[in-house]
């Protein structure tokens, strides 16, 4: 019934000529809109003064870039926040708010599965998806009295995290998924990785079913039956030519200086599983990175299961021989013989993570246990 | 949008589930027992609700200054739990001790510190034995706050003993820095 209702949506807007509706003018917004509206604006003054906030100038240049060329003349009313969080989320606030995660980077392989991701929550924004998923469960639930709730929370980060556990509709999902694909190959990039994103989101849930979901998936119901639309569309597309429809190098350029901070902040949540996907998928596109075998052998050595210390030195061993390894590979090298009772290659890697660290903050800690094995 | 809560919600919350004061209680000066560790303050502390055997204790309010004390945590536990029952950082007894200030500072960023980093960490002696002085910084994901924490630590019999702080980098930390070192150079461990 619900895919039934969607069809003739499609089709008013595929008749609009490919523009999406604007929000409402001033003053013309529903009383709960207006109300949702100033709790958002509440909470993103809030996550302003907060701690966090990537404070990255050249990475936001370059995300306002990506979200510009595939929303139009559109984006300028959207302000796009790079949030310091690990896992999978971007979530579009009912005034014209965009929260993109940073973990959310860690798992999109180029600009053009950004500029999908983008594209679709800059469409939840465009259609008043959030505003009508809140009216309808005002009208469900009776949850009127919650919306002055919020509005006096002290924590209003807490406040639209309650708003963004009502998921959007299926109905909503689809029409973000066409126009967004429809902007994708309007602006360059190649539709095709649309699935893929979403294919990522199932297969990180896959891998651990039983924990708690993705916030994004929670969000933003997904299934093999919409991949499966999603690719018939982005078959059918017209495209803009482009030299570069994936934009990878320029993606990878830009996180690259972020990158090691995210993988450290991404092992200290303790979701292996997850973590070991990001991991595998990122070495399959760069297997000579020193930086990415460090954390997958930081991986193996926090997780310590059957196997995971040898596991783990193999990978220290394996980045130690490239150039871009971090300098604490040679530390983690050295913790793990230790523990697999290889007391000279411990000594060994610890001497040599001393003598390239400098003035390390672990630096005595180190010394004592070299002093203790010698 | 869900994330993890900072620690002092978490342990809010596992208090409604727990025994230990349900409600905040006074700290006199004096000799005070946390478990089977032993120790004197010259300050006076409020004990808030928290999951036993962890004792949380602040001096200005929570939001501004915590203390962490545990009188021997298991190997296999975690020093902080999460709200959503989401995977966090669990204490084995075989770390080293840069792996032991490395765990507390995953234990921090798990409780939704921002920005997380280690400033120092070295030997020191500690309940009767040979333990570690971490430092550390990061600020509070709501308000942005700049906090730096100190921790002593050390593993006994396989668990882990630790009295951490952290407060307001301006004026608290400083501010209550000395209260935790007399507290940490009283402690015995029965």
């Amino acid at each position: 019934m619900r895919a039934r209702l969607a069809i003739p949506a499609l089709g008013l807007w595929a008749l609009a000529g490919c523009a999406a509706p604007p929000p409402p003018p001033p003053g013309t917004a529903s009383p709960e809109e207006a109300g949702l509206r100033m709790v958002a604006d509440r909470a993103e003054a809030r996550l302003k003064s907060s701690g966090r906030i990537e404070q990255r100038p050249e990475l936001d240049a370059y995300l306002r870039g990506v979200l510009c060329r595939v929303v139009g003349p559109g984006c300028a009313e959207l302000r796009l926040y790079l949030v310091d969080e690990p896992g999978f989320n971007a979530t579009a606030w009912p005034n014209g708010v965009v929260e993109l995660w940073s973990g959310t980077l860690l798992r999109l392989e180029n600009e053009a599965q950004l500029a999908l991701v983008l594209g679709h929550e800059a469409v939840h924004y465009e259609q008043r998806h959030t505003a009508q998923v809140w009216s309808r469960a005002q009208q469900s639930l009776g949850m009127g009295a919650l919306l002055g709730v919020l509005a006096g929370a002290p924590e209003l980060g807490v406040a639209m995290g309650a708003l963004a556990v009502l998921a959007y509709s299926r109905e909503m999902e689809r029409e973000a998924d066409r126009l967004a694909l429809e902007r994708l190959a309007r602006a360059g990039y190649d539709p095709n990785e649309a699935p893929e994103v979403w294919e990522y989101v199932l297969a990180e849930r896959a891998r651990d079913p039983a924990g708690a979901p993705s916030p994004f998936l929670s969000t933003h119901p997904t299934d093999a039956e919409r991949i499966a639309s999603l690719r018939t569309m982005a078959a059918t597309l017209p495209r803009t030519p482009s030299a570069e429809p994936l934009g990878r190098d320029a993606y990878r350029a830009a996180i690259a200086p972020a990158r090691g901070r995210w993988l450290a902040r991404e092992l200290a949540r303790r979701a292996f599983a997850e973590s070991e996907l990001v991991l595998d998928r990122l070495l399959a596109a760069e297997p000579r990175s020193g930086e990415l075998l460090f954390f997958a052998g930081e991986l193996r050595r926090l997780r310590d299961g059957p196997g995971d210390a040898e596991a783990a030195l193999a990978r220290y061993r394996e980045a130690a021989r490239l150039a871009d390894a971090p300098v604490e590979t040679w530390r983690s090298m050295g913790f793990v013989a230790k523990r697999l009772g290889r007391e000279a290659e411990a000594r060994e890697a610890l001497r040599t993570y001393l003598a390239r660290a400098g003035a390390a903050p672990d630096r005595p800690m180190i010394e004592r246990m070299l002093a203790e094995t010698e | 949008m869900r994330r993890a809560r900072p620690l002092l919600i978490v342990v809010l919350l596992l208090a409604a589930c727990e025994t230990g004061p349900l409600n905040p209680v006074l700290v006199p000066a004096g000799p005070v027992a946390v478990g089977r560790m032993q120790l004197r303050t010259d300050t006076v502390w409020t004990r808030l609700p928290a999951k036993p055997p962890l004792q949380v204790w602040t001096a200005y309010g929570p939001l501004l200054d915590q203390l962490l004390l545990h009188d021997g945590l298991a190997d296999g536990q975690p020093l902080v739990d999460t709200a959503e029952g989401r995977p966090r950082p669990l204490f084995r007894a075989a770390l080293t001790g840069p792996e032991l200030a490395e765990f507390l500072l995953d234990s921090l960023r798990a409780s939704g510190a921002v920005d997380a980093a280690l400033l120092g960490v070295r030997p020191q002696p500690f309940a009767g034995g040979e333990g570690i002085r971490a430092e550390f910084r990061y600020r509070q994901p709501e308000s942005g706050l700049a906090m730096r924490g100190v921790a002593a630590a050390r593993v006994r019999d396989g668990r882990l003993v630790l009295i951490q702080l952290v407060a307001a980098e301006d004026h608290y930390f400083p501010a209550l820095l000395p209260a935790f070192e007399q507290l940490v150079s009283s402690a015995v461990i029965a």
